[in-house]
């Protein structure tokens, strides 16, 4: 089957490519859509002739290529944000065009009238995608003043964010660890920053955010759930530009220009908090400080027309440290230290190439890294121990992409790719210390070992408007995985489709995925200690069919966008731990503590979405069940998954009150989460030959697995933000937020304890009451 | 268990705290239920302990049920009925199973829906051998290492049970726990308790035939043994009991074991104790034993 897919894509690669040789009476326009003041190139501007209803829409860099026959044309251009540009042509010869266009700065520009010629939503084949504009993102309310990129994605329909405050991302039925996300084409494993209450993304280096939740393109493999695509900023090529931003917990800059002339560019970006540091003076001999940082960095150079190389750097991390003095007498003294650690480095080298004005290609190198690490040292006179566990995946990859556009009928895209895995599943270290007497008492305890793996896989897709009504985005994604002595290969079909009646688009998806690697996590909290492991001859790689049906339409004159889809998806080979088994077992090995099993999605999303004008935003609403079967857990009866939220409400507003003022506000609801309580106690046994030993009361009872629903979440934020315009451009923007404006006491965990009458009571605790804060991100 | 949760909560809790807030939230009273836990062999009379459930906030003590009509049910026939003896414990010193093979339990009692169970007493398993070879540690302790050997039947799943008891000469005698790498013996077991703890020391283990199905095996175990001094009575022989247990009666001891394991770990999933009780909870399991006594 592998043979076969590879043959296809040498069909592709080689027979196909002369087609792009020029047609009789047709000529190609081709080129680039950038950001007149910045020179970024701008993804998914749409690039057609109204009069022939003729288009194209940019890639990831900016590229188009749009093949019409000879004639006068009106070759327009729009992008959300900007003003639309309208040239006239007349084609008679192949063109190749940089297009500039004037982002439509601040509000009451033109705005609406590129929303009359953006492509609308019943025009594209593909369901379940959502765009998320940085700008949007930056307006909405956030925690403690940061702008968090995952929290607004948990404001549309079919992604839940699990627990309070977190940004792990839950779609349609998934866990955390089936989303792909991509930075600057990395995958990012860990994407969160203290224990998951800020994502790793920072708001002010990000370019686009793309999410994609069913119907995949076949481009995309690897996870079941959802492809989340976060571009970074290129990096201003026409002049020196810097912003930053000071909150209550962090602060962040960003600088970037042009080096030397404008054929290059560079970003660089970075954040860090300070809590550590405003508190470490008011600490005695004991210590304790957390803090995490961010940096992101890109640099571009264009050699030539046809030739681009970008490299892309993020760095992150999170550390915890701890250090405790006890003093008993003179020359007597016992220390206690140690610390968490973890975080990701990721790298892409990416060279676009152009071989021909319908054929773009880009060559990608990848580097991706997470490790967590936990050191714990004592020390008493002369005698020290240092226990050490760490854990983390190492990514090195390679790829190729293509974009052959050989008329406005069809946009074809094909590629290869291999990765390289390590795994570290934990490991854990000890060495003891005794005078100069140092012994390693066992280099590695856990058998756990590393783990090495490959992964190849090939696709090929067609995005085919076969006639005016019917469009179909159709691929196949190949995959195979290496793993010790075991090979899994798959051939996963794709396929969506768009039809119209009218103004209303009736739309359909198909597609299989197969994910071969597994996260290990049961604290539901997207933990630093959530291991990544791969798919091995006992555990099997993951696997989802979903399928999805939808209507879209535009309206009130194209400023609304509607839609409603129902999905219904089968997962299986996911994994859970065993009932009793924890990560920290680490007498295990990592196989014997997880069962398989298969899990059930199925669910009803409406979305109502403005994009642009004075008010913008969304209402999104989602019915959804989701449940897993595993044959060691809950005696092999289905259960709800923890996150199954039947009903889930989002609504989010932005309002320009005047051109220095805009306000905003979000509302969530969520049915609460389904969670495990012990319901009884009751007396057990344990007998022995001689005797029958009852024992009572401490065994307890649980009517089944997430039968408990905790209380519904629900939340209003709000935020003012005050612009300050310098000579016409805004030169600094306050921000007041407000987190849970009407102060519900959401629940975070449940526990049974005592309440204020010392009763046994089932509490709750909830951790973010009414939190206002404030913040200033200024520009030069 | 392991430190590195502890500071990992820690961590979390620095975080957190200043946050948090604590309220009650409603929970639906639980409707009690019987609780039978009987274990049941061929060589034992009957014996049936029954109690109620507790709802997890009530701090009172576990109520047992003296009122309850107790059947014991062979097929369609009613074989024996066990009377109340005392506490809970319902016992018929005058009737006891008289053979491998099936047997029914049927607990009714007022204001309880009539609770049955069923299950099996599986065929003994022999000891063949055992061979033991001990080394002096101390003035009065010794390990001594048992080699344990039986013929597994090959026609079903099979379930163990080990114990060893030393006898003294005054009549007294010692239940030991013992340690062992025995694969089919550390694949059942939990008792270790993180990665510094390498003895490998478990309570009468339990095993299965995963490993060895329809063979011969020899069972490996060792036992730190402490003698009295001069004048304490003298240890004898060892009595090796190996039980042939029921498959409920390996998932049921497996899993209160792992609940009591996992009880004060945040991070481990909760343990969901096996029962086999229709309409209650509890457990009703069949065993035979076999025994093998050998010097000191």
């Amino acid at each position: 089957m592998i043979k076969r897919t590879i043959a296809a894509f040498l069909f592709v690669v080689f027979v196909m490519s002369p087609l792009g040789a020029q047609q009789s009476g047709n000529f190609t326009i081709s080129g680039y859509v950038q950001d007149q003041e910045s020179g970024e190139r701008l993804i998914g501007a749409n690039v057609f002739d109204p009069d022939q209803q003729l288009g194209t829409t940019t890639n990831t860099y900016g590229f188009f290529s749009l093949t019409l026959p000879a004639g006068s044309l009106r070759l327009t251009v729009a992008y959300v944000g900007y003003r639309s540009s309208i040239s006239e042509l007349s084609l008679d010869r192949d063109l190749q065009l940089t297009i500039s266009l004037q982002p439509a700065a601040v509000a009451g520009d033109t705005i609406e009238v590129v929303g009359e010629i953006i492509e609308q939503i019943e025009e594209r084949s593909q369901m379940s995608v959502i765009d998320l504009p940085v700008l949007q993102i930056r307006s909405l309310p956030s925690l403690l003043g940061e702008v968090d990129v995952l929290k607004t994605l948990q404001l549309l329909p079919g992604v839940l964010s699990g627990n309070e405050g977190t940004s792990g991302l839950y779609i349609r039925g998934g866990g955390p660890d089936q989303n792909l996300i991509l930075l600057d084409d990395a995958p990012v494993y860990n994407a969160s920053h203290l224990f998951g209450f800020f994502s790793v993304f920072n708001a002010d280096a990000t370019k686009t955010v793309r999410l994609t939740k069913g119907g995949f393109p076949a481009r995309f493999g690897g996870r079941l759930s959802s492809v989340l695509e976060i571009n970074l900023k290129e990096g201003n090529n026409q002049e020196f530009k810097g912003h930053g931003a000071v909150g209550l917990i962090a602060s962040r800059l960003t600088l970037e220009g042009p080096l030397g002339s404008d054929k290059t560019a560079f970003i660089i970006s970075g954040r860090r908090t300070y809590a550590d540091i405003i508190a470490r003076p008011f600490m005695g001999e004991d210590i304790i400080g957390y803090y995490f940082y961010d940096l992101n960095a890109k640099i571009n150079h264009t050699f030539s027309p046809k030739n681009r190389l970008y490299l892309s750097i993020y760095n992150g991390d999170d550390k915890f440290n701890f250090e405790n003095r006890d003093s008993f007498g003179p020359g007597e003294e016992r220390k206690e230290s140690g610390g968490i650690n973890w975080g990701n480095i990721t790298s892409t080298l990416r060279w676009n190439h152009l071989f021909s004005n319908k054929l773009f290609a880009n060559t990608t190198l990848i580097f991706s890294r997470y490790r967590f690490e936990v050191e714990i040292e004592n020390e008493e006179n002369d005698f020290r121990e240092q226990a050490r566990y760490f854990s983390g995946i190492r990514d090195i990859s390679g790829k190729i992409d293509f974009d052959y556009i050989p008329n406005p009928r069809h946009h074809i895209r094909y590629g290869i790719s291999a990765v390289h895995h390590t795994f570290e599943p934990g490991a854990f270290q000890v060495v003891a210390e005794e005078g100069s007497d140092l012994t390693l008492l066992d280099s590695v305890l856990t058998p756990s070992a590393q783990i090495e793996a490959s992964e190849f896989s090939a696709y090929l897709e067609d995005d085919w408007d076969i006639t005016s009504r019917l469009k179909a985005n159709i691929g196949i994604h190949s995959s195979l995985f290496q793993v010790g002595s075991a090979s899994y290969q798959s051939i996963q079909p794709r396929l969506s489709a768009r039809f119209l009646v009218g103004d209303w688009a009736f739309k359909g998806a198909f597609a299989t995925m197969r994910q071969n690697i597994h996260l290990l996590t049961n604290a539901g909290l997207g933990m630093p200690t959530d291991l990544w492991v791969p798919a091995t001859p006992r555990v099997l790689p993951q696997e989802s069919v979903q399928y999805g049906l939808g209507i879209a339409r535009s309206l009130a004159d194209k400023k609304f966008e509607f839609s409603v889809e129902g999905y219904y998806k089968t997962m299986d080979n996911l994994i859970e731990y065993r009932e009793g088994a924890a990560f920290l077992d680490l007498e295990e090995d990592w196989q014997d503590k997880v069962t398989s099993g298969s899990g059930e999605s199925y669910g009803l999303e409406v979305f109502l979405q403005k994009k642009h004008g004075r008010t913008t935003g969304w209402l999104g609403y989602s019915l959804a069940e989701t449940n897993r079967k595993f044959p060691d857990v809950n005696f092999g009866e289905e259960f709800p998954y923890r996150y199954d939220r039947r009903h889930d409400v989002k609504i989010a507003v932005s309002h320009q009150l005047q051109d220095h003022l805009e306000i905003s506000s979000t509302w969530v609801y969520g049915t609460g989460n389904a969670i495990t309580l012990a319901r009884a106690t009751f007396t057990d046994t344990e007998p022995t030959i001689n005797n029958i030993n009852i024992f009572s009361g401490t065994t307890e009872y649980y009517d089944g697995r997430n039968s408990f629903r905790a209380p519904a979440y629900h939340r209003l934020d709000i935020a003012l933000r005050y612009h300050r315009v310098v000579d016409g451009e805004r030169s600094g923007t306050l921000s007041l937020s407000i987190y849970n404006a009407y102060n519900r006491y959401n629940p975070y965990f449940l526990y049974f304890g005592e309440n204020d009458d010392n009763e046994p009571a089932l509490r709750q605790v909830s951790l973010f009451p009414i939190i206002p804060s404030l913040s200033y991100s200024f520009h030069f | 268990m392991s430190k590195t949760p502890m500071y990992i909560l820690l961590a979390l809790c620095f975080v957190l705290s200043s946050c948090e807030k604590s309220l009650d939230v409603e929970l639906p009273e639980h409707e009690p239920l019987l609780v039978v836990n009987s274990f049941f062999a061929t060589d034992r009379a009957w014996e049936v302990h029954v109690s109620q459930s507790r709802d997890i906030l009530d701090r009172g003590e576990i109520e047992v049920i003296e009122d309850a009509v107790v059947e014991i049910w062979q097929g369609s026939e009613m074989v024996t009925e066990v009377p109340y003896f005392n506490s809970g414990l319902y016992r018929n010193p005058l009737a006891q199973p008289t053979e491998p093979g099936e047997w029914k339990l049927k607990v009714s009692a007022p204001g309880f829906t009539t609770v049955e169970a069923v299950d099996t007493i599986p065929p003994a398993i022999p000891i063949r051998s055992i061979s033991t070879e001990k080394r002096q540690l101390g003035s009065f302790s010794y390990e001594v290492d048992f080699e344990i050997n039986f013929d597994d039947p090959n026609d079903s799943d099979n379930f163990y049970r080990l114990e060893i008891f030393g006898h003294f000469s005054d009549g007294s005698y010692w239940d030991y726990g013992m340690q062992s790498n025995d694969p089919a013996i550390r694949q059942s077991n939990f008792e270790n308790d993180g990665p510094f703890d390498t003895d490998n020391f478990v309570y009468r283990p339990l095993f299965n035939d995963v490993l060895f199905n329809g063979s011969d095996y020899t069972l490996d175990v060792t036992l730190d043994v402490w003698i009295g001094g001069a004048g304490q009575p003298e240890l004898q022989f060892f009595r090796v009991y190996l039980h042939s247990v029921s498959e409920a009666y390996y998932n049921y001891i497996q899993t209160i074991r792992l609940q009591d394991r996992s009880r004060d770990n945040p991070f481990a999933e909760p343990v969901f104790i096996f029962q086999n009780v229709e309409n209650g909870l509890g457990i009703f399991a069949g065993y035979s034993s076999s025994e093998f006594n050998i010097s000191f």
